[in-house]
């Protein structure tokens, strides 16, 4: 049977995105969610194995019933069962269709793999011996730290209150779940390992850093990719050695917001601080986005539930709207629901922009799901805003139309600016890509997608983003930095990594450790190492350590990688 | 212990006195000495003009809003590319480079300091981290406080020193150098889509005027004893008619301190149209630099503008998308919360063009009308009126008549009938644009006694040495030699090491950045005040992590004030 797929964030999943060698990552990141109507028809009732295949590949799934997905589609956690089926093509924009992929299902008597089963498959070896402990210091007895930036989403919360006691964090105030989870993992790698036939080596810095540089300055399309889990002196020195080498940096944008930039770069951004909607928007609108799954304090923070100074009742004086092709955990705490059929959101702009612009007689009975007379109610209550804030999700850079989805937005803002005050902001996903764009685009000129194999620097997503570069085969060594592209590319990236000299500087094991020939380990921003990071919103925070580090943190291995290059030159 | 001696200079040091006298200049650990000994190393000038390093007062290369200038236009990266060379980094950007295309293009041209002129001070980590990637330039910033909730509430409590702490605490928190004012209310007004028309219309909510947060801030300032004064962008910047605006800003402006001006109005050629819409757009830069003449007390920026391609990026979020829906290009706006807002807008001035032409003429006309050049200094308000690779053209239409006039014989027709450039025969002399340069910035700044705008024993040596042998040269027949000169040094020095020569970058400078710290009595210490402490929760960042920490910066040097209150 063929049906639409769309992935995305779950609460479960982005809970285990620092446990991803554990059961749990594999079991939430291998569902499927489907409508009954659809499990009917496939002759399933409830939890069951399905196998959904792709022109890329197939790889079974579990069930799930739903009844917040349209029938005719299917939602799938990103991960890396997904990706293990998803086609590399991004039709030049340099983020493949983790969105509006149509698929064929069938029940199968098979289970499920594991993930390490899936990157064993991808051509790499994993990585899952004993966890190896913690390796941060805290002075003696209890110690409680205020006021701690987040390093997990682009909300970058800066109110949580961390309890260190016997050289870990052992309680997270304030934070929300996925905090939590990150701020409590201990299954640090210790020591740098080597793969040496298939199997891992435990090596010292000084011969992994000498490695690093000696591939990278002898390679002829290096690729430095990631960068959003650092901080921005790291990635400066990043920058430097793809200038020195000639080689290429990207980061994490390039497969979530990277098409938000490109709209961008057509029309610009009518933007704001969150301090802005927090203290005056009347009309919050989530638009392909479930910050209930991704960024889980967003709404109480910033938009829906926080006291405004220039609104009596935040919570009564204020209008949620959801625009989504499913019911998300976000759209069922909202005033309005409107439910866009997969792929139709460019649609719904377009039909959004007409109506305020007083046209609302060319509007068909129906726009991708959505009747003319919902269209005309909602356009009304946006109209009705004293101050309206968008918040776009990759619900709309992921599908189909990618950055014309969001040009669209920016140009619907544009004409309801005309009528009152309306802000836009893309809902960033990791805590520091914002970051990358800001210190990429200060060194280099451009976001994302940067290569130096020229003399000077060259962006064109498409031909120069990450993705693109790995599925044609170009790139023959890479540093894999702040991400994890072995959870999260198409699997023909991956079992291209996987034959390449693959460098991952990163405190965690993960799924790029898999396809990777070298693991370095490095403190962690936020936790034993420090540095500047950028919310969503553009506004530069300072990510503390709050523990004593015995590892080198991501600038220092850097520099050293950058130094033992200059030197061999 | 280093030394240098520059000989055969012909020094034009406005702030000695110093006009194109044949001499030698000693340098000794990045300071200018009366002499050093026989092992210094030796530059021979050969007679060539020899200047204090460039300051520019007012340009936006730093920050949050400049790097969204770079970020939505690929265009404007592509139009400006360099290869790694060297030391040199590769560099991209027409009229927004990156940090280092900045920072070599602005060494290559003998400049030595530079001034960010509008900084959020919520986001004021992000211009610090882009001084540091500055590396042949002292860096300082303006702090925007034209839609502060605090201070406007405290204005409307008739609470002054409260105005004054507010400020004392957030310059040291931000790590700025000045008070900026951008279009004062007109930013918080655009919290709601508003905009203030002019000095007399009230904020909504907040009920101060901007002539009310003018005067507040300028007390507020001089009772800070900052370095520099309030540094003012007028409200209702570029609308026709706006001149009436700027003359009743500049007639409430008292003169209070009498080492430099109590207010800078930068880029005074956007604020000063006459005519009441597009249709008999004019120039008033003769009311404008009569009033002027009359207010010591005021010095102001050009603003110039040259034809060609730039982007407009300004703290005047209103003024952005009136600019906006005038070019239909690309828009972006980004609002902050509590403090101001900013707009980024491509846009290109064309010759053909009425209202173009008429501004480029105006910029002119105010140089050329205020007669003293220590009251307007040369910028082209980077690079919302033209980038700032432009100054050597500028300096050659201000020094020669004849360019003008060359230059006037391609813009639009009815440009003549709506300005007065044609009937002005002044040429500025060497003297005066070195004044319009570097010294009136360094006074202006309040930077002289930190050793900077000039080449006395004592000062730092920052030397900017142009391939140009003034008393052979008639600059108003020859502006193509004088335009070529002022685009490269032979040597540009910053604190003694050469850190450009002809056009090529090298090493680093120990690029500084000055921050003020003013004292204030305790009781309006606002570190532990519990108001400021409950009034801090409407933003969304908590009141530590606003702090820049000193030690977040490059090299710094602070400041440090003694309040009187």
């Amino acid at each position: 049977m063929k049906l639409m797929m769309n992935s995305g964030r779950t609460v479960k999943q982005g809970e285990q995105l620092y446990y991803k060698e554990s059961r749990e990552y594999s079991e939430q990141t291998s569902l499927c969610f489907i409508h009954p109507f659809d499990l009917f028809r496939l002759g399933i009732e409830g939890s069951e194995n399905v196998e959904i295949e792709t022109p890329s590949g197939k790889t079974v799934f579990k069930t799930v019933a739903s009844e917040d997905v349209f029938p005719g589609d299917i939602f799938l956690p990103c991960g890396p069962y997904t990706n293990f089926i998803l086609p590399p093509k991004t039709h030049s924009t340099g983020a493949p269709d983790f969105k509006t992929l149509q698929v064929e299902i069938r029940p199968t008597e098979k289970e499920p793999l594991s993930a390490w089963d899936l990157l064993e498959a991808e051509g790499g070896a994993r990585y899952d011996g004993p966890s190896e402990g913690c390796p941060t210091r805290s002075p003696d007895g209890e110690t409680k730290i205020q006021d701690v930036v987040c390093p997990l989403c682009g909300c970058l919360c800066d109110d949580i209150e961390l309890t260190i006691r016997d050289n870990r964090i052992v309680a997270c105030d304030n934070g929300c779940t996925l905090s939590n989870a990150k701020f409590l993992a201990t299954n640090r790698l210790i020591s740098p390992i080597k793969k040496v036939d298939g199997r891992w080596e435990r090596i010292g810095y000084d011969e992994a850093i000498k490695y690093t540089a000696d591939v990278l300055r002898t390679a002829e399309r290096p690729l430095l990719f990631g960068w959003s889990g650092t901080h921005g002196e790291a990635q400066c020195i990043g920058v430097s050695i793809a200038e020195l080498i000639g080689g290429t940096i990207d980061n994490c944008s390039s497969e979530c917001h990277g098409p938000s930039i490109m709209a961008i770069q057509e029309v610009g951004h009518p933007g704001c601080t969150l301090g802005q909607v927090r203290n005056r928007a009347d009309v919050i609108v989530y638009w392909g986005a479930n910050p209930i799954a991704a960024h889980p304090r967003h709404m109480s923070r910033y938009s829906t539930y926080p006291d405004g100074f220039f609104l009596d009742n935040s919570f009564r004086d204020r209008t949620v709207i959801v625009f989504d092709v499913r019911k998300s955990e976000t759209a069922k705490v909202a005033d309005e629901f409107v439910q866009i059929k997969s792929g139709g959101d460019y649609a719904v702009f377009s039909a959004l922009r007409a109506i305020v612009r007083g046209k609302e007689e060319i509007i068909p009975e129906t726009v991708a799901g959505v009747s003319r007379e919902e269209l005309i109610r909602i356009a009304k209550i946006l109209l009705g805003a004293r101050f309206g804030a968008f918040f776009t999700g990759i619900g709309l850079t992921q599908s189909r139309g990618k950055y014309k989805n969001v040009r669209n937005a920016v140009e619907l803002v544009d004409e309801l600016s005309r009528h009152t005050k309306y802000t836009l902001t893309p809902m960033r996903g990791h805590w520091n890509v914002y970051g990358t764009n800001q210190t990429f685009t200060y060194m280099t000129g451009y976001p994302y997608a940067v290569d130096f194999s020229h003399g000077v620097a060259y962006f064109n997503p498409g031909e120069t983003s990450a993705i693109d570069m790995l599925s044609k085969k170009e790139v023959d060594a890479c540093v894999i930095i702040g991400s994890d592209p072995g959870a999260h590319f198409p699997r023909a990236c991956n079992e291209h990594l996987a034959t390449i000299p693959t460098i991952v500087i990163d405190p965690f094991p993960i799924m790029s450790t898999a396809i990777a020939t070298m693991h370095i380990p490095v403190a962690e921003t936020g936790v034993d190492a420090e540095g500047t990071a950028y919310r969503m919103d553009a506004i530069p925070l300072w990510v503390k350590k709050v523990m004593e580090p015995t590892q080198p943190d991501d600038a220092e291995v850097l520099r050293r990688i950058y130094d033992a290059i200059k030197e061999a030159m | 212990m280093a030394e240098l001696l520059i000989k055969n200079a012909c020094v034009i040091d406005p702030i000695n006195r110093i006009n194109g006298e044949m001499m030698d200049i000693a340098v000794r650990d990045g300071m200018i000495v009366e002499s050093v000994g026989p092992a210094a190393a030796v530059i021979d000038a050969g007679g060539a003009l020899t200047l204090p390093g460039g300051i520019d007062s007012h340009t936006h290369i730093c920050g949050t809003k400049v790097n969204f200038g770079r970020y939505m236009s690929p265009e404007d990266m592509r139009a400006g590319r360099t290869t790694r060379r060297g030391e040199m980094h590769a560099t991209s950007g027409y009229s927004v480079p990156t940090c280092y295309g900045n920072s070599y293009r602005y060494s290559a041209m003998g400049y030595t300091t530079v001034l960010e002129g509008a900084m959020a001070p919520i986001g004021a980590r992000h211009t610090h981290e882009e001084f540091a990637h500055t590396p042949l330039q002292d860096a300082m910033a303006n702090v925007l406080f034209d839609g502060n909730w605090g201070i406007m509430q405290a204005i409307r409590d008739g609470d002054q020193d409260r105005v004054a702490a507010i400020v004392a605490w957030t310059l040291a928190a931000a790590k700025g150098f000045a008070i900026k004012l951008t279009n004062p209310g007109g930013t918080e007004a655009w919290g709601w889509g508003k905009n203030i028309t002019c000095i007399n219309d009230r904020v909504p909510y907040f009920e101060v005027t901007p002539t009310e947060i003018i005067r507040s801030m300028i007390r507020a300032n001089e009772s800070l004893n900052l370095p520099h004064s309030v540094h003012l962008h007028c409200n209702n910047l570029g609308t026709p008619g706006n001149y009436a605006c700027t003359l009743g800003t500049f007639d409430l402006v008292p003169d209070l301190n009498d080492k430099r001006q109590t207010l800078y109005a930068t880029h005074v050629q956007f604020h000063s149209y006459g005519g009441s819409t597009w249709k008999d757009f004019c120039s008033k830069s003769e009311e404008i630099a009569r009033s002027l003449n009359a207010k010591p007390q005021i010095v102001i920026d050009m603003g110039q503008v040259m034809f060609g391609k730039t982007t407009t990026m300004t703290a005047d979020g209103p003024m952005e998308f009136n600019l906006y829906r005038l070019h239909h290009n690309k828009w972006s706006n980004h609002d902050v919360e509590l403090e101001t807002g900013s707009g980024v807008v491509p846009v290109t001035y064309r010759r053909s063009n009425l209202v173009n032409s008429v501004m480029w003429a105006i910029g002119l006309e105010l140089a050329l009308l205020a007669r003293n050049p220590w009251q307007c200094i040369l910028t082209t308000d980077n690079p919302n009126g033209a980038p700032f690779v432009k100054y050597p053209e500028i300096i050659g239409l201000l020094m020669s008549q004849k360019y003008r006039s060359k230059i006037f014989a391609t813009v639009h027709p009815q440009t003549e009938h709506r300005t007065p450039l044609q009937a002005i025969d002044r040429e500025l002399d060497w003297y005066e644009i070195a004044v319009m340069t570097r010294a009136a910035q360094a006074k202006a700044l309040g930077i002289i006694d930190l050793g900077k705008g000039h080449l006395g024993p004592g000062a730092i040596a920052d030397i900017a040495i142009y391939p140009i042998q003034i008393k052979d040269i008639d600059p108003s027949k020859e502006y193509e030699q004088v335009i070529r000169a002022f685009q490269q040094t032979n040597y540009t020095i910053k604190g003694g090491n050469v850190v450009s020569r002809n056009g090529y970058c090298t090493g680093t400078s120990h690029n500084t950045t000055y921050w003020v710290k003013p004292e204030v009595p305790a009781a309006l210490d606002l570190d532990h005040d519990p108001e400021f402490e409950k009034y801090f929760q409407l933003y969304t960042v908590r009141k530590s992590n606003y702090i820049v920490q000193e030690r977040a910066l490059h090299l710094n040097r602070c400041i440090e004030t003694e309040a009187s209150l």
